[in-house]
């Protein structure tokens, strides 16, 4: 490997493009669905959002290792070098999340985490639907869930239309594609770049029957066995 | 057929569609007003409501709170099926929750009108009296009022 060749890596895993994307489609279904007062297909899709988030948590441990939380959390000295290193050459060349990206995809899993928490106990049963977890909680608490959960909502579009911009400032400005990995996976690199290791499909599985465990239980309502 | 021809039948067809728009389908502004009205008065019902639910989780529930929501539930309860006259249903061409069951079962919706009337006379004579934890279990009830009442004639998803 000379410094002047091309090789095509893997960047993101299948999983983590999948769950990039449906997310992407399962927030505006999400919107669309509470503004239309349709709460059966809200509550349906936000369960799908939750075995989404939960996956993605466990990945984030056990995943590839682009999609591995200790692979893109940096110290603050890496944000700091990573910013001030913009508009210069780039130096080594970065393979998956940026610092100061990997701290905004924390802060979006955050959210959206938040965000589903809030749903499963959001609503007041003497008016319309309710979250699955409802029961549990008091009205107080409920009605609180509810008027956060419009807000956070509001939050999370602030830092989806940072997203947009910062990777079209990356297109635009950069020159630097990063829509393109995040849909076929690979990405070339000049020179010397490792492989980020790949995750065996069969953990994959396991974490996605899981997740979708997990998500159809609350949707259900938490029930325990001695209930 | 002639280029002329094709011009006039274009217009005609064009006038046709637009005239056909403004026709009986169009929401009536009356009718309009009407459902936004209930739907004001259902919205104050439910704040009313929910300060009262509040307030009956608190470790020292004050009975005011009870007594001035009450108040106006009363008030506002007293405006419900006069916000349903006839023709304004979903097919008025306006948005609504209401269901078509309101008029076709005229009598049982303004049964439960009457009944949530009675209920709330009686919570506001509970909340007027001492005691407030006799107050606050009758709080539940209001509720359950409400939602008997949805359940039966408001369109749920």
């Amino acid at each position: 490997m000379t410094d002047r060749e091309l090789q095509n890596l893997t960047v993101w895993d299948r999983p983590i493009r999948l769950f990039h994307w449906t997310l992407v489609a399962l927030l505006p279904a999400l919107w669309w669905t509470a503004e239309e007062g349709a709460f059966t297909w809200h509550m349906a899709l936000g369960a799908v959002a939750l075995a989404l988030l939960a996956f993605r948590i466990m990945w984030g441990f056990v995943g590839s290792s682009t999609a591995r939380f200790s692979s893109f959390l940096r110290g603050p000295r890496a944000v700091a070098g990573y910013v001030r290193s913009q508009g210069r050459e780039p130096g080594q060349p970065l393979i998956g999340h940026n610092p100061l990206g990997g701290w905004s995809v924390l802060a979006m899993l955050l959210l959206l985490l938040c965000q589903v928490a809030l749903g499963l106990v959001a609503g007041d049963p003497d008016d319309d639907a309710v979250g699955p977890l409802n029961h549990l909680v008091s009205y107080t608490l409920a009605n609180s869930a509810t008027e956060l959960h419009e807000l956070v909502f509001n939050v999370i579009m602030a830092f989806v239309v940072l997203h947009v911009a910062v990777v079209l400032g990356h297109l635009l400005i950069k020159r630097d594609n990063l829509i393109r990995p995040m849909v076929t996976g690979y990405r070339t690199f000049v020179g010397e770049a490792a492989q980020p290791s790949a995750a065996p499909p069969i953990r994959a599985l396991l974490c996605a029957a899981v997740a979708a465990g997990l998500a159809w239980w609350l949707h259900a309502g938490a029930p325990l066995p001695w209930n | 057929m002639n280029r002329r021809l094709e011009k006039v039948l274009a217009v005609v067809l064009l006038a046709t569609a637009v005239a056909g728009c403004s026709g009986a389908t169009e929401p009536d502004n009356a009718v309009a007003g009407v459902i936004a009205a209930r739907q004001e008065n259902f919205k104050q019902m439910k704040e009313a409501n929910d300060a009262i639910k509040r307030e009956a989780e608190a470790d020292n529930p004050d009975p005011a709170v009870f007594r001035a929501n009450a108040a106006i539930l009363i008030e506002r309860a007293a405006n419900i099926t006069s916000g349903f006259p006839e023709n304004s249903g979903p097919q008025a061409g306006v948005e609504t929750d209401a269901l078509p069951q309101i008029w076709q079962n005229k009598a049982q919706f303004e049964a439960r009108a009457t009944a949530l009337q009675e209920v709330l006379q009686q919570f506001s004579a509970t909340a007027a009296g001492d005691d407030v934890n006799a107050t606050v279990a009758a709080v539940a009830l209001v509720g359950d009022t409400c939602r008997e009442c949805h359940e039966e004639f408001r369109k749920r998803d």
